[in-house]
């Protein structure tokens, strides 16, 4: 998914494709992000509690933890409101 | 919430892609209509009609027109592509539709209205421009149907002129109304960015807690 994203936007989407546990270059490529940025948004999001990186011998993988599902669900109630509470756009 | 939600996605996007869609097509019509009476005028000043100035003055607003009907299509194109592909994920997906699913295409719009904000805000103006400048010219061949309809060219040429009159107002109209929804789009649009960014705080809040 690429396009015009907020930081919180961007965060919504590796917690989401991170209810599996996913590795750091599949993560860039399903959110559209460079390395740099990609590592920035991991790293705060494990910071914060939301992520959790598991080491399996050569191989990392991302995963979201219990936190994500709150953050998720609280980002999908507020994005589905737009479509519930301002008068859309109609032929 | 989901259904009702998802209803009101469906018919928006629908809605949308419909009317960039009838855009673009107004958009080749302008300019093909624009390039045919760029002709249409120049024929008419090679074969010494009686209102040079009119034919001057049709064959340079007819050049306008394919100009704005060239950038039209372009502009319309480049909306299209965009909004054809969420319709193209949407289309593809199979119920039940989750939530999350749900707001995926929702944060898809979200961020295809950032990026082409001001395209659509270039769409209006061209549409509102070639509304004026079309129904400039359905004016413009009206005089040019009363002027010829005594003369000795008769009925048949002002004909021509009335046929021409109904296809530049056709379009004329069409494109005013075209960017009365384009500006009723943007509108809702507008509205939905700043509910995001009134809601930014909330998430924010949320994910610097503990």
């Amino acid at each position: 998914m690429g396009g015009r994203r907020t930081e919180f936007e961007i965060y919504w989407e590796i917690l989401v494709f991170c209810k599996s546990p996913r590795s750091f270059t599949a993560i860039i490529n399903r959110c559209d992000l460079n390395s740099k940025t990609g590592q920035e948004y991991l790293e705060f999001l494990r910071s914060k509690g939301y992520l959790s990186l598991t080491k399996d011998g050569e191989r990392s993988t991302w995963v979201a933890t219990g936190r994500a599902h709150e953050y998720i669900a609280l980002f999908t109630e507020i994005y589905q409101k737009l479509f519930d509470t301002i008068p859309g756009f109609k032929l | 919430m989901t259904d009702e939600t998802l209803t009101r996605f469906k018919s928006e996007l629908d809605s949308f892609f419909v009317l960039v869609l009838l855009n673009m097509v107004f958009g080749a019509l302008a300019m093909a209509f624009g390039m045919q009476f760029i002709i249409a005028s120049v024929l008419g000043l090679a074969g010494g009609q009686s209102t040079p100035a009119l034919r001057i003055l049709a064959g340079s607003i007819s050049l306008v027109g394919f100009g704005l009907g060239l950038s039209w299509v372009l502009s319309s194109a480049k909306i299209l592509k965009g909004i054809n592909a969420i319709r193209r994920e949407f289309r593809s997906c199979p119920a039940p539709v989750t939530g999350e699913v749900l707001t995926g295409w929702i944060l898809q719009m979200t961020a295809h209205y950032r990026q082409n904000k001001k395209a659509i805000g270039l769409m209006t103006r061209i549409c509102t421009l070639g509304g004026c400048v079309f129904l400039a010219l359905g004016i413009i061949n009206l005089i040019g149907a009363v002027a010829v309809w005594g003369s000795p060219a008769g009925i048949l040429v002002a004909s021509l002129f009335f046929i021409t009159t109904a296809i530049n107002l056709t379009i004329g109209i069409a494109s005013l109304r075209f960017s009365s929804y384009f500006r009723r789009y943007s509108r809702a649009w507008d509205n939905r960015i700043d509910e995001v960014s009134q809601n930014e705080k909330a998430l924010h809040n949320f994910m610097e807690r503990g």
